[in-house]
C-alpha cells in the first residue's frame, strides 16, 4: 500500500498542471457546497427563530379541528365559515403544560376578524389578537415597537392599532385615528348575532419582526375580544317552530315546490288592524334578565395556548407528551408546531427556501459534473502511461488502486482547502451580513439580514460527496484504460 | 286572388301585432305596488331558520315594522334570549345596527347579510324593482306547473345588492316566484324562492321565502312571516331612540 501511495504522490507531482486544475475545481466545488449549505441552514434556523421568538412560540395548542388552523385563524378557503373552537378544559391544560419540565413560558390568545366602523364613512376589516398583556409581553418581549401611546396594561380595556391598520383606516374611511380616540368595533355576524364594542385606542405600534399577515394584526384586551367572538357563558336557542317554518328547507327540487295549485300558494290573510300604542311597543321584549346572564363572557375561553420551550430541539417530544396527555384525559384538543401555527407566511417561507435549496443543489450537481468530466479526461489522457505500466508487470488491481488513491489525495488536499476557503468567506459574510434587498429575500433569509454561520454538518456532507464523486468519477476512465492492450498503449505513446 | 293574398297578409299582421311583447316596466311597477304599502304601516313577526353544513341550525324570531311611504324599517330580534333586543333601523338612507349589551349603534348596509343568514338587509326593505332595474331580455317558460316570464334584469344604479337578477314572474298574477341573484361578474350568488303569498287588501305579499346560498352547498335560509298587521304605528318607532328605549 505504501508503494502505491508513493507512486500516486509521484504521479500527481509529475502531472502538476492537471493536478492543479482538478484540485482547483474540486476546491471550488466543495467551497460552493459548504457556503450554500451553511447559508441555507442558517436561514432555516433564522426563519424558525423569527417566528418562534416573535409571535408563534414553538408549540400551539388549540381545540381539535378537522381543518388547518393557524394563529391567524382558518387556513383553508373551504373552511371560511368554520368557527375556531375554544380550548376545552383550559385550566387543566394550562396547568399540565406549565408543569412540563421542557416548557419555559406560555401565553394565551384569541383570534378573530372584526370591522372598525366610522358611521357612514365606511368600515375597515381588521385582524384582532385578544391577549393577556403581561404574559404576551413576557413571551415576546422584543417584537413590539410602540410608535405612539403605550402598551396595554393587565385588566385594562383598549386596543393597540398596528401602523398599517391606521393607514388602511385612513385610506378606507378618510379618518385619522389617534391615541385616546374611542372606536366602534363590531364583529362579522356569527352564531350570537352582531356585537358592538366601543374601545379606546391605547397605542399605535408595529411588530419589529413582521410579515404581511402580522402587519395587519391588532392587539386588543381579551374581554372585548371575547364579547366580539361571542365567548359567553351560555347560548339559548329554545324556540318553538311550526312545521311550516322549516318546510321549504327540505325541498326536492325547485320545480317541485311550484307544482301545487295557485290556491296553495296564495292565501287570504286575516289582518290585525287594531291601533298599536307606544307603550305596548316599548314592552315588546319582556324580561331581559336571562339575556344579561347568558351574555357574560367566559373568562376561561381562549382559542390558543402558545408554548415556548427551553430547548427548541425538544418540540416533537413535548408535542408528543401533550398529545398523550390529551388522549389519556379525553380532552378534545390538539397541538401544532410553529410552522403550522405561524400560518401561510411560514409555509411560504419554507417553500421559497426549498426552491432556493433546489437551486443550490443544481449548482452543486453542475460542479460535480464538471469535476467528474475533468477526472475522466485526465485519466483517459494517461491510457498510454497506464498501458506501459501494465506492460512492465503492473496488475489491473494495482492500477485501479493507484488511480483511486490519486483521486482521494487530490480530493482530500483540495477539498480541505475548499472548506478553509468557504469558511473564510462565511466568516466575512457573517461579520458583514447579507442584507435582504427585497421582501422575497427577507422570506428566504428569515429576516432583514442574514449572518451565515459555518455548518459542521454541511462540511461533513460536502467532504463525503466529494470523496464519493472522486471514486465514482475514476471508475469509468479506469475501465477504459484497462481495456487497452499494453502493446497498443505503448505504440500510441 | 290578389284580394285573398291581401286579406291573408292583414290577418298575419293582426297576429303579429297581437303577439307584441309584454310591457315589463309596467309589470315591475305592478310587482312593486303589490308588495309595498305606501300609505299604511306594516308589521309582522318573522321566523328565520338558517342551515349551514356541519353547523347547528340557527333559529331567530324578530318583529318587523315597515313604513314603505318613507322607506323606513325597524327589525327587532325577540329570540333567542342572547340576542334579544338587537335591532336594525333603516331611515334617511342609512341602516344602523344596535347592540343592547354595549348600547351602541354601528353603521350597516343594505347589501350586508341579515345576522348570519342568507337574507340581505335589503330583503326587508320596500320593493323597488322598477326604480332599480331595467329589463335586458326575456323568454317564456315554465316553473313547476306555472307559466312564467323569465326576465333578465340589470341594475340602473350601484346602490342595489345584486347588479344582475333573473326573475321568474307568474304570467297570470305578475308575482315573482323565483329570483337568481348575480354578482357584477355575473356569478350566481343566491337563488330566492317566494313560495307562499298572502292577499292583503289589494296587495299580494310573499310570506314564505327560501334563500339558497349558491357559493356554499347546503347553506339555505327560510323566512316565514306571521301575524301581519296594518295598524298605524307611532312615528317614534322608526327612530334610534325607540330601539334604545325598548331595551331599558
Amino acid at each position: 500500500m505504501a508503494v502505491i501511495f508513493r507512486i500516486a504522490i509521484r504521479n500527481l507531482r509529475e502531472h502538476k498542471a492537471k493536478t492543479l486544475i482538478i484540485g482547483i475545481i474540486i476546491g471550488l466545488g466543495i467551497a460552493i457546497l459548504v457556503i450554500g449549505n451553511s447559508m441555507m441552514e442558517t436561514a432555516s434556523r433564522g426563519i424558525e427563530k423569527s417566528f418562534t421568538e416573535n409571535f408563534s412560540g414553538h408549540i400551539m395548542i388549540s381545540g381539535r379541528t378537522d381543518y388547518t388552523l393557524s394563529l391567524f385563524g382558518l387556513q383553508n378557503p373551504s373552511s371560511i365559515n368554520e368557527i375556531i373552537p375554544v380550548i376545552p378544559e383550559y385550566t387543566r391544560v394550562l396547568e399540565y403544560v406549565r408543569s412540563h419540565p421542557h416548557v419555559e413560558k406560555v401565553t394565551s390568545q384569541i383570534t378573530g376578524r372584526a370591522m372598525i366602523s366610522f358611521e357612514d364613512k365606511g368600515n375597515t376589516i381588521v385582524l384582532l389578537f385578544g391577549i393577556d398583556p403581561e404574559s404576551y409581553r413576557n413571551m415576546f418581549p422584543d417584537n413590539i415597537e410602540i410608535l405612539d401611546g403605550e402598551l396595554l396594561k393587565t385588566g385594562e380595556e383598549g386596543i393597540l392599532l398596528s401602523e398599517k391598520t391606521v393607514r388602511e383606516i385612513k385610506d378606507d374611511t378618510k379618518t385619522s385615528v389617534r391615541v385616546g380616540d374611542s372606536i366602534i368595533i363590531h364583529n362579522i355576524p356569527g352564531p350570537a348575532g352582531m356585537k358592538i364594542r366601543e374601545v379606546p385606542v391605547k397605542g399605535i405600534f408595529r411588530f419589529i419582526y413582521s410579515n404581511e399577515m402580522l402587519d395587519r394584526t391588532n392587539l386588543i384586551d381579551m374581554e372585548n375580544h371575547r364579547v366580539l367572538s361571542a365567548m359567553t357563558v351560555g347560548y339559548s336557542s329554545e324556540i318553538e317552530l311550526d312545521d311550516a317554518d322549516t318546510a321549504l328547507l327540505n325541498f326536492e327540487s325547485q320545480d317541485s315546490i311550484f307544482e301545487g295549485d295557485t290556491g296553495d300558494m296564495m292565501e287570504e290573510s286575516d289582518i290585525e288592524s287594531k291601533t298599536v300604542s307606544e307603550e305596548s311597543l316599548l314592552d315588546i321584549l319582556g324580561d331581559t334578565s336571562e339575556r344579561t346572564r347568558l351574555s357574560q363572557t367566559d373568562s376561561g375561553s381562549w382559542h390558543f395556548l402558545l408554548v415556548k420551550l427551553k430547548n427548541p430541539s425538544s418540540i416533537k417530544r413535548v408535542m408528543s407528551d401533550i398529545n398523550i396527555y390529551f388522549e389519556k384525559e379525553g380532552i378534545p384538543a390538539q397541538t401544532a408546531d410553529w410552522s403550522t401555527s405561524a400560518g401561510m407566511m411560514a409555509g411560504l417561507a419554507l417553500s421559497v427556501q426549498s426552491i432556493f435549496n433546489i437551486i443550490i443543489l443544481i449548482i452543486a450537481v453542475v460542479a460535480v459534473i464538471i469535476i467528474m468530466n475533468t477526472l475522466v479526461i485526465s485519466i483517459t489522457e494517461r491510457t498510454s502511461e497506464i498501458g506501459t505500466m501494465r506492460a512492465i508487470g503492473a496488475h489491473k488491481g494495482f492500477i485501479r488502486k493507484m488511480i483511486i488513491l490519486e483521486t482521494l489525495v487530490i480530493s482530500f488536499i483540495f477539498g480541505t482547502s475548499g472548506i478553509i476557503f468557504g469558511s473564510i468567506i462565511l466568516i466575512i459574510l457573517n461579520l458583514t451580513g447579507i442584507p435582504a434587498a427585497n421582501f422575497f429575500l427577507e422570506i428566504i433569509f428569515g429576516g432583514k439580514v442574514l449572518h451565515p454561520a459555518l455548518s459542521i454538518i454541511s462540511v461533513a456532507q460536502s467532504l463525503l460527496i466529494i470523496f464519493a464523486i472522486g471514486i465514482l468519477a475514476s471508475m469509468y476512465p479506469i475501465a477504459v484504460a484497462l481495456k487497452i492492450q499494453p502493446i497498443r498503449a505503448i505504440q500510441k505513446a | 286572388m290578389k284580394k285573398y293574398i291581401a286579406l291573408l297578409c292583414l290577418i298575419l299582421a293582426g297576429f303579429y301585432l297581437g303577439a307584441e311583447e309584454p310591457d315589463f316596466k309596467e309589470i315591475l311597477t305592478e310587482i312593486d305596488n303589490n308588495k309595498n304599502f305606501d300609505d299604511r304601516d306594516f308589521s309582522c313577526m318573522n321566523t328565520i331558520v338558517s342551515e349551514k353544513p356541519d353547523e347547528d341550525t340557527s333559529i331567530k324570531q324578530f318583529k318587523m315594522f315597515r313604513r314603505d311611504g318613507e322607506d323606513k324599517f325597524v327589525l327587532l330580534i325577540l329570540k333567542p334570549e342572547t340576542e334579544k333586543g338587537q335591532g336594525y333601523l333603516q331611515a334617511e338612507g342609512n341602516i344602523w345596527f344596535y347592540d343592547p349589551e354595549s348600547r351602541k349603534f354601528a353603521h350597516s348596509s343594505l347589501k350586508e347579510n341579515f345576522q348570519e343568514s342568507d337574507a340581505k338587509n335589503s330583503d326587508f326593505r320596500r320593493s323597488s324593482l322598477s326604480e332599480d332595474y331595467k329589463v335586458d331580455s326575456y323568454i317564456e317558460g315554465k316553473l313547476g306547473k306555472y307559466d312564467v316570464y323569465i326576465v333578465d334584469l340589470s341594475a340602473t344604479n350601484d346602490e342595489v345588492t345584486y347588479p344582475y337578477r333573473k326573475l321568474w314572474i307568474d304570467k297570470d298574477n305578475h308575482i315573482v316566484f323565483k329570483s337568481e341573484d348575480y354578482s357584477l361578474t355575473k356569478r350566481l350568488m343566491r337563488t330566492s324562492l317566494y313560495v307562499g303569498y298572502k292577499k292583503i287588501l289589494d296587495k299580494i305579499i310573499p310570506t314564505k321565502m327560501l334563500f339558497i346560498d349558491e357559493l356554499t352547498e347546503g347553506q339555505k335560509t327560510q323566512i316565514t312571516l306571521k301575524g301581519i298587521s296594518l295598524a298605524d304605528l307611532p312615528d317614534s318607532v322608526f327612530t334610534k331612540s325607540y330601539i334604545e328605549r325598548v331595551n331599558r
